[in-house]
């Protein structure tokens, strides 16, 4: 960046780019099957988002597509693309590139006129209604929603930035996933891979046995002899037991070997032994999830009320219960529902009706419904799939899921496989495009 | 990444202008019934069922259609993905979606023809 358009930047603080200049570019631009932002609603307000992930990229757009051009809705993200989380395992058997999964935001801001800031949310004024961002600009609001993800525990013994790149979790996708790909393309035949899983609540529950499954698929092909240990510190399997434990005593059985209720006391980065509640472990290859907590600005800024980790909320709003006016969603945020990107991608579509619903003086849908649908490979070409549909309990407050809805997949199947790259195209148009 | 970073630079030059704030009086119309539960589909069958690039295409077919499949769905004793996500669902809550979907009208980029070649291709792929 030049000094011309590090002023031109600057310029916008307290502003972002307005929803409202860009009314008239939103109905050129935008492909009929996606939706126009309604100009006469008479809603009126200013929203800030912080964090164009899964959560709220979805909540920006629907939050105009819904609110209207009156909803001026300002994005505030540090980084300049999105990297998906979701089929980023597939990174690591050499199926996805990084970059095909990078997500921009140039539509959210052309087809829907969101006012895009590139930048870090460092504080929250919740008396004042305004956002600051680390290099002081700061964003006034009427309405805040805060939708940061996650931030990691540092494992003992991972303290440095070196430890760190020679022990990647490879859970927030990026470099790290690439550094992981590339320590797997570097392994011996006959060799050891270990990952660690940290105890619930963590990001996409089937997630890490997936990542076990497509890593031992990819060793037994390319580096045969080589074992994946895995140490949950789960008492168990937390998702799809049944395709998971037919995938490591069947499908890869010998190769995976999965040891559940073992937590990791520390790790030595330069001997590559993992110190565990059974015992020292080596391994030519560790990749160590840390214990998951929301995002930094969460936590920072007094929002992190359930176990001083996550957000509570009020699931019919996602109103945060620790200040009025600031909504929390997706990963962040305490619910009973699992911390996935579809399900992200649906509170974030139930915050942006309470918030539409809020801002002209209404109440919010009593009984909303939220659902989640997940693909998990188990080799290079077959995958299983888990589903669950969450409704409001108004007995508890809480989501809960109906059981009859909520199950996984009796076989993994190669139309599995290939549903599961449908699934992903129009989760991320729903939510980037 | 230097092409993001461009796009980044070039929606900088758009117009800033400052908002202002009130809240809006009672005249605003309420939020169409069935929108928000009916918004569960777009994450795999597109906005307002509009499917482009994820599974059946919903819009353009009749409230009836929607709501008898969804009940059909529920019913089936092997369950596949759809089939069990309909069983979260109330026959009142499958209604309430139906109705909002068969309201968003297929739009003039696609014909009716098209919908239909969709749908037909959509079956194959889940057969093979
Ligand atoms: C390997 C893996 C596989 C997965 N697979 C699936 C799957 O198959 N299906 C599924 O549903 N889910 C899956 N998930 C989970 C899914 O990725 C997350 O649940 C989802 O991304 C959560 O969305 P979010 O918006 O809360 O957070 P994120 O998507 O992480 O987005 C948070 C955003 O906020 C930004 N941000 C944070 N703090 C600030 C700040 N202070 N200022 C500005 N910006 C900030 C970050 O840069 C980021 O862009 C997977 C996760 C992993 C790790």
């Amino acid at each position: 960046m030049n000094r011309r358009d590090f002023f031109r930047l600057a310029s916008m603080a307290g502003a972002g780019i307005s929803a409202a200049g860009l009314s008239g570019l939103v109905r050129a631009a935008t492909p009929a099957q996606l939706g126009t932002v309604p100009t006469n609603t008479g809603i009126k307000g200013r929203v800030v988002v912080i964090g164009g992930g899964m959560a709220g990229a979805t909540v920006a757009k629907y939050l105009r597509l819904w609110g209207g051009a009156g909803v001026l809705v300002t994005l505030v993200e540090r980084e300049t693309s999105y990297a998906s989380n979701i089929l980023s395992n597939l990174v690591l058997n050499g199926q996805r590139t990084m970059t095909s999964l990078q997500f921009g935001y140039t539509n959210l801001a052309t087809r829907y006129g969101v006012g895009l800031v590139k930048g870090d949310v460092a504080a929250i004024d919740p008396v004042g209604h305004s956002v600051t961002l680390a290099d002081g600009r700061k964003l006034p609001y009427d309405r805040l929603v805060v939708a940061p993800g996650i931030d990691f525990d540092t494992i003992p013994g991972l303290e440095t930035a070196a430890a760190q790149a020679k022990v990647p979790h490879a859970w927030k996708a990026g470099t790290q996933t690439t550094v992981l790909r590339n320590q797997l393309l570097a392994m011996k035949p006959g060799g050891v891979f270990a990952m660690t899983i940290p105890a619930k609540p963590y990001r996409c529950p089937p997630g890490p046995y997936e990542r076990a499954c497509v890593v031992a698929d990819w060793l037994k092909k390319n580096r045969p002899g080589s074992k994946v240990i895995v140490l949950d510190a789960n008492p168990g399997i937390t998702a799809e037991p049944l395709a998971f434990a037919d995938a490591f005593n069947v499908v890869h059985r010998g190769v995976i070997d999965y040891r559940p209720g073992i937590s990791i006391n520390s790790i030595d980065a330069s001997t590559m032994t993992l110190n565990t509640s059974a015992g020292n472990l080596q391994a030519s290859v560790i990749n160590a999830i840390p214990a998951h907590r929301a995002g930094k600005v969460v936590i920072d800024n007094g929002l992190a009320n359930v176990s001083g980790r996550w957000a509570g909320v009020d699931v019919l709003t996602y109103q945060s219960t620790a200040a009025p006016g600031i909504h929390v969603i997706g990963d962040a945020s305490a619910t009973t529902q699992p911390k996935a990107g579809h399900i992200a991608n649906q509170e974030a579509k139930i915050c942006a009706d309470a918030i539409v619903r809020l801002l002209a003086g209404r109440s919010p849908d009593p009984s909303p419904i939220t659902n989640s649908a997940c693909y998990s490979p188990i080799t290079s070409d077959t995958a299983s799939w888990l589903t669950a549909v969450f409704a409001y309990d108004p007995v508890s407050g809480s989501m809960q899921a109906v059981p009859a809805a909520s199950g996984e997949a009796t076989a993994r199947s190669q139309d599995n496989y290939k549903e599961m790259f449908k699934w992903f195209n129009a989760l991320m148009e729903d939510s980037f495009a | 990444m230097n092409r993001e970073i461009t796009r980044w630079r070039a929606l900088l030059w758009l117009p800033v202008a400052l908002a202002s704030t009130c809240v809006a009086a009672q005249t605003t119309t309420a939020p169409p019934a069935g929108r928000l539960l009916a918004s569960n589909c777009f994450q795999c069958h597109g906005y307002d069922g509009k499917s482009r690039i994820g599974f059946e295409r919903l819009s353009g077919e009749s409230s009836n259609e929607i709501y008898k499949e969804l009940r059909e769905m529920r019913a089936k004793s092997k369950p596949d993905i759809m089939d069990m996500h309909a069983r979260g669902y109330t026959d009142a809550q499958m209604r309430l979606i139906a109705d909002y979907l068969a309201t968003q009208k297929s739009t003039s980029s696609t014909t009716a023809a098209d919908v239909k070649t969709s749908k037909k291709s959509e079956k194959k792929e889940s057969k093979s």
